[in-house]
């Protein structure tokens, strides 16, 4: 499986990607269609994930220099942007507020315990910030790991018609809601879509790991100090 | 080809710099993100071109969904978990990133100043 991890997931990804370029129906993302059929695979098969990850790491080391790329996107758009800095720094602060103040309880609420608080507390910021996060209030790395790219997935499949259907129709919005929301992938998403989305997306994306960094220990201390 | 190489090597560099700095940080802090903003600065500076980094960039950009599949695969090893504390999970994921989506994104078009 070692050898095969590597091309099969080349080969999920394109044909799924042609089957959405066909039919761009939300489910029909590409990765979550990936996801889905590997992690059947793995477990039909009885393949460990060790293996599998052994062999697609090449894949996983691109991430890394992905997410430098961005300065890309991020120069191109900078004169826009800098006029608009104010409302941007404002929209996010209040993104990355209400996302923790709308995920701790909701968590709590539906009967998760503790260190799935913590570990849901982060997700909509990009996966290294969110599992550093994870980790300094006592909880699971590797679940916010996962949790975070199903948000991606989540925003990525649903977001751009979900806007469109609450009335957020410009270029700058939509890409800023996009990478406040669902980080990485969002981000990934919205520069399919136009150069202006994926500017401002990849703006929301930094912007809110920043913003979450600090905000999260502040406003989970807060919780806990009133969740049993 | 040359201006793949080039423009790994510049974004390589780039990253090497934001681990450096993200080392001598006294908190954690992703080196991706400091990179990206080295690279960001080199442009605006113009210690870097643009069209040195475009080809290799694009390509990055073009498939970044794809490099995030090895890593969600390893959803495969938190089902225990996910069986136990499902509710919780569908509902923050779920409402949360759409809430967060809708908020920045009425927020934003609120205060945008229209040019």
């Amino acid at each position: 499986m070692f050898w095969l991890a590597l091309p099969l997931t080349l080969l999920c990804f394109f044909s799924f990607r042609k089957l959405y370029q066909l039919f761009p129906f939300p489910l029909f993302n590409p990765v979550l269609l990936s996801l889905l059929s590997l992690i059947a695979l793995l477990v039909i098969l009885d393949i460990p994930y060790t293996d599998y990850a052994t062999g697609s790491a090449p894949l996983s080391w691109l991430l890394e220099p992905a997410v430098v790329a961005l300065a890309l996107p991020l120069y191109q758009q900078a004169q826009q942007i800098r006029k608009q800095l104010k409302p941007i720094f404002i929209a996010c602060t209040i993104g990355v507020t209400s996302s923790l103040l709308i995920v701790i309880p909701l968590a709590w609420v539906m009967g998760a315990d503790q260190s799935v608080i913590a570990s849901l507390a982060p997700q909509s910021v990009t996966t290294p910030v969110a599992m550093g996060i994870t980790q300094s209030l006592g909880g699971i790395p590797a679940l916010t790991a996962a949790v975070v790219i199903i948000v991606g997935i989540v925003g990525a499949a649903f977001g751009l018609p979900f806007l469109n259907r609450i009335g957020v129709k410009d270029d700058a919005s939509q890409g800023l809601a996009m990478g406040a929301a669902a980080h990485a992938l969002g981000t990934a998403r919205a520069i399919e879509h136009s150069e202006q989305h994926g500017a401002y997306s990849s703006l929301a994306l930094i912007l809110c790991a920043v913003l979450m960094a600090f905000l999260a220990p502040l406003i989970f201390a807060f919780y806990m100090l009133f969740l049993p | 080809m040359f201006s793949i190489i080039r423009a790994f090597a510049i974004i390589l560099i780039a990253l090497l710099g934001g681990k450096a700095i993200a080392y001598l940080l006294p908190f954690s802090f992703p080196a991706s993100i400091i990179g990206m903003l080295l690279l960001f600065i080199a442009f605006n500076t113009g210690l870097i071109k643009v069209h040195w980094v475009q080809s290799g960039a694009h390509y990055l950009l073009t498939y970044m969904a794809l490099l995030f599949i090895p890593i969600g695969v390893g959803l495969i090893n938190y089902f225990d978990l996910v069986i136990t504390q499902w509710p919780a999970l569908l509902a923050s994921i779920t409402f949360g990133t759409l809430i967060v989506m809708a908020i920045v994104g009425h927020v934003f078009q609120r205060f945008n100043p229209r040019d």
